[in-house]
Protein backbone atom coordinates (compact mmCIF):
# COMPACT_ATOMS: atom_id res chain seq x y z
CA UNK A 1 0.00 0.00 0.00
CA UNK A 2 2.57 2.52 -1.07
CA UNK A 3 1.78 6.13 -1.66
CA UNK A 4 4.32 6.96 -4.27
CA UNK A 5 4.71 10.68 -4.54
CA UNK A 6 3.56 12.59 -1.49
CA UNK A 7 -0.15 12.25 -2.13
CA UNK A 8 -1.93 13.59 0.94
CA UNK A 9 -5.35 12.36 -0.11
CA UNK A 10 -3.95 8.86 -0.48
CA UNK A 11 -2.49 8.92 3.03
CA UNK A 12 -5.75 10.20 4.53
CA UNK A 13 -7.72 7.54 2.66
CA UNK A 14 -5.34 4.86 3.88
CA UNK A 15 -5.59 5.89 7.52
CA UNK A 16 -9.37 6.13 7.38
CA UNK A 17 -9.56 2.73 5.73
CA UNK A 18 -7.49 1.26 8.54
CA UNK A 19 -9.67 2.88 11.18
CA UNK A 20 -12.88 1.75 9.46
CA UNK A 21 -11.61 -1.81 9.24
CA UNK A 22 -10.62 -1.83 12.90
CA UNK A 23 -13.99 -0.46 13.96
CA UNK A 24 -16.42 -2.26 11.71
CA UNK A 25 -14.91 -5.71 11.05
CA UNK A 26 -14.47 -7.18 14.58
CA UNK A 27 -18.16 -6.89 15.57
CA UNK A 28 -19.15 -8.54 12.31
CA UNK A 29 -16.69 -11.38 12.92
CA UNK A 30 -17.86 -11.78 16.52
CA UNK A 31 -21.45 -12.01 15.40
CA UNK A 32 -20.56 -14.49 12.67
CA UNK A 33 -18.70 -16.77 15.06
CA UNK A 34 -21.53 -16.56 17.60
CA UNK A 35 -23.99 -17.55 14.91
CA UNK A 36 -21.87 -20.46 13.70
CA UNK A 37 -21.05 -22.12 17.01
CA UNK A 38 -24.46 -23.58 17.90
CA UNK A 39 -24.89 -25.05 14.41
CA UNK A 40 -21.53 -26.77 14.57
CA UNK A 41 -22.32 -28.35 17.90
CA UNK A 42 -25.67 -29.63 16.69
CA UNK A 43 -24.11 -31.06 13.54
CA UNK A 44 -21.40 -32.87 15.47
CA UNK A 45 -23.53 -34.39 18.16
CA UNK A 46 -26.75 -35.11 16.35
CA UNK A 47 -29.76 -34.87 18.59
CA UNK A 48 -27.97 -35.22 21.93
CA UNK A 49 -27.75 -32.27 24.27
CA UNK A 50 -24.30 -31.17 25.31
CA UNK A 51 -24.54 -31.00 29.08
CA UNK A 52 -20.88 -30.44 29.80
CA UNK A 53 -20.00 -27.49 32.00
CA UNK A 54 -18.30 -25.70 29.11
CA UNK A 55 -21.53 -25.13 27.24
CA UNK A 56 -23.41 -23.51 30.13
CA UNK A 57 -22.74 -19.83 30.77
CA UNK A 58 -21.67 -18.90 34.27
CA UNK A 59 -24.04 -16.09 35.33
CA UNK A 60 -21.38 -14.59 37.57
CA UNK A 61 -18.77 -14.40 34.82
CA UNK A 62 -20.58 -14.23 31.54
CA UNK A 63 -21.48 -10.96 29.90
CA UNK A 64 -23.25 -12.65 26.99
CA UNK A 65 -26.70 -12.70 28.49
CA UNK A 66 -29.48 -13.65 26.14
CA UNK A 67 -32.22 -11.59 27.76
CA UNK A 68 -33.02 -8.37 25.93
CA UNK A 69 -33.11 -6.29 29.10
CA UNK A 70 -29.71 -7.57 30.22
CA UNK A 71 -28.32 -6.69 26.81
CA UNK A 72 -29.78 -3.21 27.01
CA UNK A 73 -28.48 -2.79 30.54
CA UNK A 74 -25.00 -3.95 29.62
CA UNK A 75 -24.95 -1.91 26.44
CA UNK A 76 -24.12 1.71 25.82
CA UNK A 77 -25.39 4.37 28.21
CA UNK A 78 -24.91 8.11 28.03
CA UNK A 79 -22.17 9.54 30.23
CA UNK A 80 -24.72 11.66 32.07
CA UNK A 81 -26.15 8.56 33.74
CA UNK A 82 -22.86 7.50 35.28
CA UNK A 83 -23.01 7.13 39.03
CA UNK A 84 -26.76 6.64 39.23
CA UNK A 85 -27.90 3.47 40.98
CA UNK A 86 -28.88 0.62 38.68
CA UNK A 87 -31.21 -2.32 38.98
CA UNK A 88 -30.36 -5.95 38.32
CA UNK A 89 -30.38 -5.43 34.56
CA UNK A 90 -28.09 -2.43 34.61
CA UNK A 91 -30.90 0.01 33.87
CA UNK A 92 -31.08 3.17 35.96
CA UNK A 93 -33.13 2.78 39.14
CA UNK A 94 -34.82 6.19 39.16
CA UNK A 95 -36.73 5.62 42.41
CA UNK A 96 -33.48 4.83 44.22
CA UNK A 97 -31.76 7.80 42.58
CA UNK A 98 -34.46 10.13 43.90
CA UNK A 99 -34.50 8.56 47.38
CA UNK A 100 -30.74 8.86 47.68
CA UNK A 101 -30.91 12.49 46.63
CA UNK A 102 -28.71 12.02 43.59
CA UNK A 103 -31.26 13.73 41.39
CA UNK A 104 -33.65 16.51 42.39
CA UNK A 105 -36.29 16.65 39.66
CA UNK A 106 -38.98 19.23 40.20
CA UNK A 107 -42.69 18.72 39.82
CA UNK A 108 -43.46 21.77 37.77
CA UNK A 109 -41.83 23.84 35.07
CA UNK A 110 -42.43 26.85 37.29
CA UNK A 111 -39.87 26.68 40.12
CA UNK A 112 -42.12 28.73 42.40
CA UNK A 113 -44.81 26.05 42.54
CA UNK A 114 -44.25 24.09 45.78
CA UNK A 115 -43.75 20.32 45.74
CA UNK A 116 -46.90 18.59 46.91
CA UNK A 117 -46.97 15.58 49.20
CA UNK A 118 -47.35 12.25 47.47
CA UNK A 119 -50.54 10.26 47.97
CA UNK A 120 -49.81 7.14 50.00
CA UNK A 121 -52.03 4.09 49.63
CA UNK A 122 -50.93 0.54 48.99
CA UNK A 123 -52.99 -1.71 46.77
CA UNK A 124 -52.67 -5.43 47.30
CA UNK A 125 -53.71 -7.75 44.49
CA UNK A 126 -53.75 -11.33 45.76
CA UNK A 127 -52.61 -13.97 43.35
CA UNK A 128 -55.40 -15.44 41.21
CA UNK A 129 -53.64 -18.73 40.62
CA UNK A 130 -51.33 -19.22 43.59
CA UNK A 131 -48.40 -19.87 41.26
CA UNK A 132 -46.71 -16.64 42.23
CA UNK A 133 -46.96 -14.24 45.15
CA UNK A 134 -49.60 -11.56 44.91
CA UNK A 135 -48.76 -8.18 43.44
CA UNK A 136 -48.32 -4.96 45.38
CA UNK A 137 -48.89 -1.46 44.06
CA UNK A 138 -47.52 1.43 46.16
CA UNK A 139 -49.24 4.73 45.32
CA UNK A 140 -46.56 6.71 47.10
CA UNK A 141 -43.76 5.67 44.78
CA UNK A 142 -45.87 6.53 41.77
CA UNK A 143 -47.44 9.78 42.98
CA UNK A 144 -44.03 11.10 43.91
CA UNK A 145 -43.34 11.20 40.20
CA UNK A 146 -46.71 11.33 38.45
CA UNK A 147 -49.94 13.25 38.68
CA UNK A 148 -53.20 11.42 39.31
CA UNK A 149 -54.55 12.03 35.81
CA UNK A 150 -51.64 10.18 34.22
CA UNK A 151 -53.37 6.91 35.14
CA UNK A 152 -56.88 7.83 36.32
CA UNK A 153 -59.15 7.24 34.61
CA UNK A 154 -57.70 6.56 31.18
CA UNK A 155 -55.61 3.58 32.25
CA UNK A 156 -57.06 2.46 35.58
CA UNK A 157 -60.53 2.94 36.99
CA UNK A 158 -60.08 4.12 40.59
CA UNK A 159 -62.36 1.43 42.00
CA UNK A 160 -61.19 -1.84 43.51
CA UNK A 161 -61.99 -4.83 41.35
CA UNK A 162 -62.93 -2.85 38.26
CA UNK A 163 -59.68 -3.38 36.36
CA UNK A 164 -58.99 -6.67 34.66
CA UNK A 165 -55.29 -7.01 35.32
CA UNK A 166 -53.48 -9.98 33.91
CA UNK A 167 -49.87 -10.34 32.83
CA UNK A 168 -50.99 -10.84 29.27
CA UNK A 169 -52.75 -7.46 29.10
CA UNK A 170 -49.81 -5.84 30.86
CA UNK A 171 -47.33 -7.44 28.48
CA UNK A 172 -49.35 -6.08 25.54
CA UNK A 173 -48.68 -2.56 26.73
CA UNK A 174 -51.94 -1.87 28.53
CA UNK A 175 -52.48 -1.04 32.19
CA UNK A 176 -49.11 -1.20 33.95
CA UNK A 177 -47.48 -1.92 30.61
CA UNK A 178 -48.17 1.63 29.39
CA UNK A 179 -45.05 2.65 31.28
CA UNK A 180 -43.41 -0.52 32.56
CA UNK A 181 -41.41 -1.88 29.68
CA UNK A 182 -41.17 1.44 27.86
CA UNK A 183 -40.00 4.07 30.30
CA UNK A 184 -40.16 2.50 33.75
CA UNK A 185 -38.53 -0.76 34.83
CA UNK A 186 -39.35 -3.69 32.58
CA UNK A 187 -41.72 -6.54 33.31
CA UNK A 188 -38.81 -8.97 33.44
CA UNK A 189 -38.27 -7.85 37.03
CA UNK A 190 -41.02 -9.98 38.61
CA UNK A 191 -40.11 -9.50 42.25
CA UNK A 192 -40.41 -5.73 42.05
CA UNK A 193 -44.20 -6.23 42.18
CA UNK A 194 -44.78 -9.85 43.19
CA UNK A 195 -43.47 -9.82 46.72
CA UNK A 196 -44.04 -12.58 49.21
CA UNK A 197 -45.87 -10.69 51.91
CA UNK A 198 -48.45 -9.14 49.58
CA UNK A 199 -51.03 -11.75 50.61
CA UNK A 200 -50.72 -10.84 54.28
CA UNK A 201 -53.01 -7.82 54.05
CA UNK A 202 -50.80 -5.14 52.56
CA UNK A 203 -49.17 -2.18 54.25
CA UNK A 204 -45.53 -1.78 55.08
CA UNK A 205 -42.67 -0.95 52.78
CA UNK A 206 -42.18 -2.95 49.62
CA UNK A 207 -38.65 -4.26 49.18
CA UNK A 208 -37.10 -2.41 46.27
CA UNK B 1 -9.23 6.10 -10.51
CA UNK B 2 -9.33 3.07 -8.21
CA UNK B 3 -7.61 5.08 -5.48
CA UNK B 4 -10.21 7.81 -5.78
CA UNK B 5 -13.04 5.28 -5.56
CA UNK B 6 -11.50 3.68 -2.48
CA UNK B 7 -11.00 7.08 -0.87
CA UNK B 8 -14.63 8.01 -1.44
CA UNK B 9 -15.89 4.66 -0.11
CA UNK B 10 -13.66 4.90 2.96
CA UNK B 11 -14.75 8.44 3.70
CA UNK B 12 -18.41 7.41 3.48
CA UNK B 13 -17.85 4.43 5.79
CA UNK B 14 -15.81 6.42 8.28
CA UNK B 15 -18.45 9.07 8.58
CA UNK B 16 -21.37 6.66 8.88
CA UNK B 17 -23.53 7.87 11.77
CA UNK B 18 -23.38 5.72 14.88
CA UNK B 19 -26.69 5.11 16.60
CA UNK B 20 -26.83 5.48 20.36
CA UNK B 21 -30.08 5.08 22.23
CA UNK B 22 -30.98 4.74 25.89
CA UNK B 23 -33.88 2.84 27.47
CA UNK B 24 -36.95 5.05 27.38
CA UNK B 25 -36.09 6.95 24.22
CA UNK B 26 -39.19 7.77 22.19
CA UNK B 27 -39.10 8.21 18.42
CA UNK B 28 -41.47 10.90 17.15
CA UNK B 29 -42.13 10.26 13.49
CA UNK B 30 -45.67 11.32 12.71
CA UNK B 31 -44.48 13.37 9.77
CA UNK B 32 -41.60 11.17 8.73
CA UNK B 33 -42.77 10.89 5.13
CA UNK B 34 -42.68 14.60 4.42
CA UNK B 35 -39.56 15.01 6.53
CA UNK B 36 -37.81 12.29 4.58
CA UNK B 37 -38.38 14.30 1.42
CA UNK B 38 -36.09 16.98 2.83
CA UNK B 39 -33.69 14.47 4.45
CA UNK B 40 -34.76 15.44 7.94
CA UNK B 41 -34.54 12.46 10.36
CA UNK B 42 -37.32 11.82 12.88
CA UNK B 43 -37.02 13.17 16.38
CA UNK B 44 -35.61 11.24 19.33
CA UNK B 45 -37.00 12.26 22.70
CA UNK B 46 -34.70 11.03 25.47
CA UNK B 47 -36.65 10.51 28.69
CA UNK B 48 -33.50 10.05 30.78
CA UNK B 49 -32.11 13.54 30.51
CA UNK B 50 -35.50 15.07 31.20
CA UNK B 51 -36.39 12.93 34.21
CA UNK B 52 -33.15 13.88 35.88
CA UNK B 53 -34.48 17.42 36.10
CA UNK B 54 -38.24 17.03 36.09
CA UNK B 55 -40.68 14.54 37.51
CA UNK B 56 -43.18 12.95 35.15
CA UNK B 57 -45.93 15.27 36.41
CA UNK B 58 -44.14 18.35 35.06
CA UNK B 59 -45.16 17.32 31.52
CA UNK B 60 -47.80 14.58 31.96
CA UNK B 61 -50.58 15.19 31.40
CA UNK B 62 -50.78 18.96 31.19
CA UNK B 63 -48.32 19.38 28.31
CA UNK B 64 -48.21 15.90 26.76
CA UNK B 65 -50.84 13.18 27.01
CA UNK B 66 -49.09 9.95 27.87
CA UNK B 67 -50.07 8.26 24.63
CA UNK B 68 -48.33 7.70 21.36
CA UNK B 69 -49.95 9.69 18.58
CA UNK B 70 -51.99 11.91 20.88
CA UNK B 71 -49.84 15.01 20.35
CA UNK B 72 -49.67 16.74 17.00
CA UNK B 73 -46.21 18.19 17.41
CA UNK B 74 -45.05 20.51 14.69
CA UNK B 75 -42.35 23.18 14.62
CA UNK B 76 -45.04 25.86 14.50
CA UNK B 77 -46.58 24.50 17.67
CA UNK B 78 -43.18 24.34 19.35
CA UNK B 79 -42.28 27.88 18.41
CA UNK B 80 -45.74 28.90 19.63
CA UNK B 81 -44.91 27.56 23.10
CA UNK B 82 -46.87 24.31 23.00
CA UNK B 83 -45.47 20.82 23.64
CA UNK B 84 -41.69 20.91 23.64
CA UNK B 85 -41.84 24.67 23.28
CA UNK B 86 -43.23 25.00 26.80
CA UNK B 87 -39.62 24.73 27.97
CA UNK B 88 -37.53 24.84 24.83
CA UNK B 89 -38.05 28.53 24.26
CA UNK B 90 -34.67 29.93 25.17
CA UNK B 91 -35.81 30.76 28.72
CA UNK B 92 -36.22 27.48 30.59
CA UNK B 93 -34.22 25.40 28.14
CA UNK B 94 -32.43 26.02 24.87
CA UNK B 95 -34.43 27.43 22.01
CA UNK B 96 -35.38 25.27 19.04
CA UNK B 97 -32.56 26.46 16.81
CA UNK B 98 -30.34 23.39 17.07
CA UNK B 99 -31.99 20.97 14.66
CA UNK B 100 -29.57 18.06 15.04
CA UNK B 101 -30.11 17.79 18.78
CA UNK B 102 -33.63 16.47 18.27
CA UNK B 103 -33.75 15.34 14.65
CA UNK B 104 -31.29 12.51 15.16
CA UNK B 105 -33.21 9.25 14.83
CA UNK B 106 -31.49 6.56 12.80
CA UNK B 107 -33.09 6.26 9.39
CA UNK B 108 -33.18 2.81 7.73
CA UNK B 109 -30.71 2.54 4.88
CA UNK B 110 -28.06 4.61 6.60
CA UNK B 111 -25.80 1.58 6.90
CA UNK B 112 -24.92 1.86 10.61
Amino acid sequence: MGCAGHNTACWIAGVMLAISLAVFIPPVLAQASADEAPDNKAAQEGASVDSSADSVADPEESTEFVGEMYQIGLGWHPAGLEGLPTDRFGLVDWVAALEQGMIKPRSNIDPNVPEGLPFDMNIVMPSKTGMIAGAYFPHKTHTTWMSCDSCHIKIFMPLAGSNDLTMSTIAKGQACGVCHGKVAFPLNDCTRCHISNADAGGGGEAGQ
Amino acid sequence: MIKKLIAVAVLLAAFAPASFSEYGDIILDRYKDTMAEVDLPPVVFPHWTHRMQFKCKACHESIFPMQRGASDITMSAIIDGQYCGACHNGKIAWDPLYCDRCHSAPVSGDGH
